[in-house]
């Protein structure tokens, strides 16, 4: 068996045992890229030379020092909005086309400080802006397990990279559910952790108060595994923050019972596809049959909190992508005879469609006249909703939900309408910064994988992780 | 909520600092247009009071650190000239 379809947690056994050494696991996932990626698309660069040197470098490590973390001599991608000292961080932008980021991104260095190898960057909707991966400014990326559709957004690019065994584990950014989403249509298991868990010290702005680096693995223990590598304060990001230590035993606890499952009302109406509302219902009346309790609840209004997403983060959007400008870095305009016009050209040039349309738009919302009737009203309707999800936490353990209300889209579909509203279940816990998990529902619909969300209260991801790894049964008797 | 026009995404391209081609302005009117639909619950109802002491600033100790390296940083500008990044028209600025 080709050893890319192992778990990492599997290679990482035979690295133990010295059957296997760090080269030659990163060069059978670099061969498995040259093969895969010109037909799907998942990266944007492949780093093959350094990624051999980095593993050339652990292999000759005294045994004392190797094996010091589950993740050691383990290959990844990265998202191409995460930066990389020495190497390209396009941010699937022509404005950064050719940046070769100063630094590494905090989540960067602790995977190498880990022993991890890195591979390469992948394909995103440019900036973090999109939920299809079809926004990128370079490339379209195919679903790997539905070809000719889309792989979901905005981390579509490291979705289909593990998806298609060219990366063990790969993280992405989760804004309004850029990790969610590409691990509901391409059948992983996506983690947005609680908001500050994870240090944003070098992920690419897009909506600051939103946004945290996400995983995307294959099985629910790698992603706990990438996880409790990643977690902890980082005094370069004012918005990290000390939680109670991630207890990664939650799979010695193998039951649910006695938990309480809230399944809101609001997110399995007919905003929701029938196909992706029965393959969600199967997955409560799973937990029931495990003891779990799940009731029926009411979230606020998901239409006005999506509206609320869409003005926070566009309003965020144009604050934060206002830095490119052409001038210190990034795609600077040949037109132009004075700054004010090389600043315009530069941008008018260097953004995308998508990426114009929403810092249009977070400027019109943030503007003399608008702001306190959407920006203002937006926040308002942010503290709502954390307030009446804290409450709700007051009596559930965990949400269940669905995390995309339709399948996959397919690769040329055009339905705006569809694009924004591929987000309404997700914003929740960007708006609120709970965390929330993505796997995949036991049963496909026609092929289009469906996905399955969890949403537990601040700094619960081993409530998450719990509660997934036991619905997994396949996984858990397989003693991964 | 009154309906955006071809001048109002001119005036908000500008006020963004963002150069619009020939037929930009037309296609992000009916773009922003939609957006502005989506969100327009939101503007109804009554803004409210926020509670005392619900957000607060994040501090630091005011330590001086080493930063990156200017070398390193002046590297990525597209032009430059003695440490100095260098914008065309820059003269009209003295």
């Amino acid at each position: 068996m080709s050893i890319v379809k192992s778990s990492f947690l599997q290679q990482s056994a035979l690295l133990k045992k010295e059957e296997l050494s760090c080269l030659e696991l990163t060069q059978a996932y670099l061969s498995r890229i040259q093969e895969e990626n010109p037909k799907i698309g998942a990266y944007l660069s492949v780093c093959a030379q350094r990624a051999q040197a980095q593993a050339r470098a652990l292999d000759a490590l005294p045994r004392e020092e190797k094996y010091t973390t589950p993740l050691w001599g383990i290959p990844f991608a990265l998202k191409d909005n995460i930066c990389t000292k020495d190497l390209p961080t396009t941010c699937g932008s022509k404005m950064l086309e050719n940046f070769i980021a100063p630094y590494d991104a905090t989540v960067t260095q602790r995977l190498y400080r880990a022993g991890g190898v890195l591979l390469g960057k992948t394909n995103m909707d440019e900036f973090g802006m999109g939920n299809t991966t079809r926004c990128s400014a370079f490339c379209k990326t195919q679903n790997p397990i539905a070809p000719g559709f889309v792989p979901g957004g905005s981390s579509g690019g490291s979705a289909a990279a593990v998806a298609s065994l060219q990366a063990p584990y790969a993280l992405g950014s989760d804004t309004g559910g850029s990790v969610r989403h590409p691990a509901a249509c391409c059948a992983l298991v996506g983690l947005k952790p609680t908001y500050g868990r994870i240090s944003r010290y070098g992920l690419v702005a897009f909506a600051s108060s939103l946004e945290q680096v996400g995983v995307l693995t294959r099985s629910v223990l790698e992603n706990a595994a990438v996880f409790s590598v990643l977690n902890g304060k980082d005094t370069r990001d004012a918005t990290s923050r000390t939680f109670p230590s991630f207890e990664d035993d939650f799979f010695e606890k193998k039951d649910v019972s006695g938990l309480r499952i809230a399944l809101p009302v609001e997110l399995l109406n007919d905003q929701v596809d029938n196909a992706v509302k029965k393959k969600v219902l199967l997955e409560a009346n799973a937990f029931e049959e495990l003891d779990a309790s799940v009731e029926e609840v009411h979230l606020p209004d998901p239409t006005l909190c999506l509206a609320a997403y869409y003005v926070i983060s566009c309003a965020e959007a144009s604050s934060n992508l206002a830095r490119f400008d052409g001038v210190r870095y990034g795609r600077r305009s040949v037109r132009g005879t004075d700054p004010k016009e090389i600043f315009a050209f530069s941008r008018g040039e260097g953004f995308g469609g998508e990426v114009k349309k929403r810092i249009l738009f977070g400027t019109y919302v943030l503007s003399a006249g608008h702001r306190d009737d959407y920006y203002e009203k937006a926040l308002m309707q942010k503290r709502r909703v954390t307030k009446a999800v804290k409450e709700l936490f007051e009596r559930y353990d965990l949400i269940l939900c669905p995390t995309a209300p339709t399948l996959p889209q397919k690769m040329d579909a055009s339905t705006q309408e569809h694009f924004y509203k591929g987000d309404l279940c997700t914003v929740f816990a960007n708006l609120t910064g709970i965390p929330a998990l993505s796997l995949p529902c036991r049963e496909s619909v026609q092929g289009l994988a469906v996905g399955l969300q969890l949403m537990a209260p601040h700094g619960r991801e081993d409530l998450l992780y719990r509660a997934a790894y036991v619905l997994k049964q396949e996984e858990r008797d397989a003693k991964l | 909520m009154k309906e955006l026009q071809k001048e109002d995404i001119e005036k908000l391209a500008q006020l963004s600092c963002i150069a619009l081609n020939d037929g930009e302005a037309e296609a992000l009117t009916r773009a922003i247009g939609a957006l502005a639909e989506l969100v327009s619950p939101l503007t109804l109802g009554v803004l409210e009071e926020e509670e005392e002491g619900a957000i607060f600033a994040v501090t630091r100790e005011d330590e001086a650190k080493q930063g990156l390296a200017r070398e390193e940083l002046m590297r990525l500008a597209p032009d430059k000239e003695d440490g100095f990044y260098r914008l065309a028209g820059g003269e009209a600025l003295k």
